[in-house]
């Protein structure tokens, strides 16, 4: 049974066009998943290049596969299987045993201390990390109340604009425009932080 | 940041915004697609990137800045083939074979039966004669033919019931010759309809063998 989630929504979208062979869509597909797709692989790959490889190689799979995909589960839990795949074969070609069980698909998705999952990531990566998130999490603390009841209804709570805009007594358009200026705040923050690295 | 602004528009700002939420509708999602073919291509993947930093960090969810294998996944996928396996043209692929199927079908069903009556009357038709007691030229449906065949069949509906005239002897001369030529054209055409059936490319699309005209010549 699929969970009917707005991340789906955009990954169906996303999906329909790749299928028809946009690698655009595709690409923005790539981009949402990379991180969760190596997340799935670090059980399996210490290396950073080697992992970064593994992970190229799973959305080449994917991208090839993606007929085969009929939508019967999230494209995500899709991914994650071909993931587990390619790093075992990966292994066995390399002559390494794979380890004997399998990382969690939600351990992966979900992992809430993110730099102890990479054992990959530098002293540097996992401290930086950790000043964005704190920064990202204060921006949100200090955002306006509207701004910051509707990012939270929508991030936290998972809500439509719809939903937030029946909670909220005001138009659907109103939350889209909320939600894009509170946005527009948290990217301001971020990418400081990202060119002055 | 700033530059990131003049370069991206709003508008595509906004629909990208959406698109994270699910709630992009069609023409949305295909403006921000356009814009990753423009100057802006490489803002509109970054901003994609920083939506999704600040969405899985809001969510508590990991995150890393130092991975981005797009720009390699696509480059690698540049040579693919590109795939069209919608749906839709999975049926129609799968009409098509099923029409030359029933075509072919149909053909050797109609084939079949012609021998059918066609042996049952040779089994009756060599000259022998059938009495009868009372018989009728039949001018109804049954003695009409397709335009340009006209078979030399003197056939006679023979009615069993009320004897009007005892004497009368009805003679059904079927030609065998005739029968022949007309056995072949069908066997011409059932082969013809197999080679098409046959030359269905990968595509799903018959390469459309033109067949051999051929005519019949009844008499």
């Amino acid at each position: 049974m699929i969970e009917h989630t707005f991340s789906n929504v955009t990954d169906c979208q996303l999906l329909s066009r790749a299928k028809e062979g946009d690698k655009r869509a595709f690409e923005l597909l790539v981009i949402k998943y990379q991180q969760k797709v190596q997340n799935s692989l670090t059980r399996f790959v210490k290396d950073r290049d080697e992992l970064n490889d593994l992970t190229q190689e799973v959305f080449i799979k994917a991208y090839k596969a993606l007929p085969a995909f009929r939508g019967d589960s999230q494209f995500y839990t899709w991914l994650h299987s071909i993931a587990l795949n390619t790093a075992k074969n990966h292994l066995v070609a390399r002559s390494r045993r794979p380890p004997t069980s399998d990382i969690q698909l939600s351990d992966a998705e979900n992992y809430n201390n993110f730099y102890q999952l990479h054992d990959t990531n530098t002293p540097d990566d996992i401290l930086f990390c950790e000043q964005l998130n704190q920064i990202i999490k204060e921006t949100v603390r200090q955002l306006p109340e509207n701004l910051r009841s509707v990012i939270s209804l929508r991030e936290n709570q998972d809500l439509s604009y719809q939903e937030i805009a029946k909670i909220m007594g005001c138009p659907t358009g109103t939350v889209r425009s909320r939600l894009f200026r509170a946005r527009e705040i948290l990217d301001e923050k971020i990418t400081a932080l990202l060119s002055g690295r | 940041m700033r530059e990131n602004k003049i370069n991206l528009a709003d508008t595509c700002r906004k629909d990208l915004c959406a698109l994270v939420d699910g709630e992009a509708n069609e023409v949305e999602v295909q403006r921000i697609l356009t814009a990753m073919d423009g100057k802006s291509a490489r803002e509109v993947r970054e901003l994609w990137r920083r939506y999704h930093i600040a969405s899985d960090s809001v969510r508590n969810k990991t995150f890393d800045i130092g991975l981005d294998v797009s720009g390699d996944v696509i480059v690698a996928l540049k040579n693919q083939p590109v795939r069209n396996l919608i749906g839709s043209n999975k049926f129609s692929e799968a009409m098509l074979q099923f029409g030359v199927a029933a075509s072919v079908a149909m053909l050797t069903i109609f084939g079949v039966q012609h021998y059918n009556n066609t042996d049952r009357f040779k089994q009756t038709s060599h000259n022998v004669k059938v009495e009868s007691y009372s018989s009728q030229l039949n001018t109804g449906p049954a003695a009409q033919f397709p335009a340009g065949f006209k078979p030399n069949i003197n056939v006679q509906t023979v009615s069993t019931g009320i004897i009007s005239n005892p004497e009368l002897k009805v003679t059904l001369d079927i030609r065998l010759s005739q029968d022949d030529r007309i056995r072949d054209h069908i066997d011409r055409k059932i082969s013809e309809y197999y080679l098409q059936s046959m030359h269905i490319g990968r595509d799903g699309k018959p390469t459309f063998v033109k067949p051999n005209k051929t005519k019949v010549i009844p008499n």
